[in-house]
């Protein structure tokens, strides 16, 4: 299985603090970053997404503020609970399809088709 | 300063015509995926992978060059050895450039040193760096020691922006290529170190000691995306 991953568009009009924060509530509530995953640290994060240090700051800080993540000294940023309203698992998948469909360039109405293809493939 | 014009004309030009022989196409990126541990990189990857090799050979003859400019120093080992290190030096700093594209992607896996380099090959260089640093201090050989504390201090940025730089292409690619970025900077630097310090004998064993540590393969499980 590879490695989970967010994707931020920085044109797409939401901040990309919020893309970050909504996404790690997704992929934690859908079980694919379990309780004790590592985080990476937010200038690593910050480095790869091409934002502001602050900017991944505040997603994680606003994850702390709600008990998702804490962190610590020794073990940097870990998962440490559920979000209070955890999605469902079909839409955790739903979300880290997008991120890779958004990753390969596809557009909405391409990433449906191939849905819709695969549906009716099997 | 006199610069010798038409040597360094010459000189540049040779580097050139080496370029244009080395210059990276798609069986390089191929063949150094390969050999990095990934089996049957996709057109992507090798792509990556020539852009990776590009980076660095580009800066080599404008390097070669610059060496015309400086006081004549070392010999010619020890110049390849500083033309190869600070064109490493050079092309990482350049990847540190932030991304620019609308369309941004991270994997939320974290990375420190040793998950992309090998601990051996970095305990190595340091055992070898501090040994290099303890004999030309104790044989009051200041000049040498810089030059020594010169080549750790590029290693030692190297290392770092090979962690830090943003990652480009697919996980697999981008964890390969850092590992070798750190493996090759080391070899490098131990080459360096064991030039200054038993110079001119032990050119050779530089060159094995930089050619043994930058084809540390890295661990599979590592780069496992």
């Amino acid at each position: 299985m590879s490695a989970p991953r967010i994707v931020v568009d920085v044109d797409n009009g939401v901040p990309p603090w919020r893309q970050v924060r909504d996404q790690l509530i997704l992929l934690i509530g859908g079980g694919v970053l379990p309780v004790g995953s590592r985080l990476p640290t937010i200038r690593q994060l910050a480095a790869d997404l091409g934002l502001a240090a602050g900017t991944v700051a505040r997603a994680y800080r606003e994850l702390e503020t709600s008990g998702v993540i804490t962190t610590g000294r020794r073990q940097g940023t870990v998962v440490a609970a559920l979000p209070s309203h955890a999605p469902d698992p079909l839409s955790a998948a739903a979300a880290e399809f997008v991120a890779v469909a958004r990753s390969l360039g596809a557009s909405e109405g391409e990433a449906l088709d191939a849905v819709r293809a695969r549906y009716g493939a099997e | 300063m006199d610069v010798p014009w038409v040597p360094l004309v010459g000189f540049v030009g040779t580097s050139l015509v080496a370029l244009l022989v080395l210059w990276p196409r798609e069986g390089n990126g191929e063949r150094l995926l390969k050999k990095w541990g990934i089996a049957e990189p996709n057109q992507q990857q090798v792509e990556e992978g020539v852009r990776y090799l590009k980076r660095r050979r580009l800066l080599y003859p404008w390097l070669y060059g610059a060496l015309w400019l400086l006081p004549q120093w070392g010999n010619n080992t020890t110049q390849l050895l500083v033309v190869v290190l600070t064109g490493t030096l050079l092309a990482e700093l350049i990847a540190l450039r932030p991304r620019r594209d609308a369309r941004r992607e991270a994997t939320l896996t974290r990375r420190g040193l040793f998950d992309i380099a090998s601990g051996w090959v970095v305990l190595l260089y340091a055992v070898i760096a501090i040994c290099s640093a303890v004999y030309l201090g104790l044989h009051q050989r200041w000049d040498l020691l810089g030059w020594l504390a010169l080549s750790v201090v590029a290693v030692a940025v190297i290392t770092w922006a090979a962690v830090a730089r943003p990652a480009t292409g697919d996980g697999v690619v981008d964890k390969v290529l850092r590992t070798r970025s750190v493996h090759v900077s080391a070899g490098l630097g131990a080459a360096v170190a064991v030039a200054v310090t038993l110079e001119p004998r032990a050119g050779f064993v530089g060159l094995l000691l930089w050619i043994g540590m930058a084809n540390t393969k890295p661990d599979p499980a590592k780069i496992t995306p």
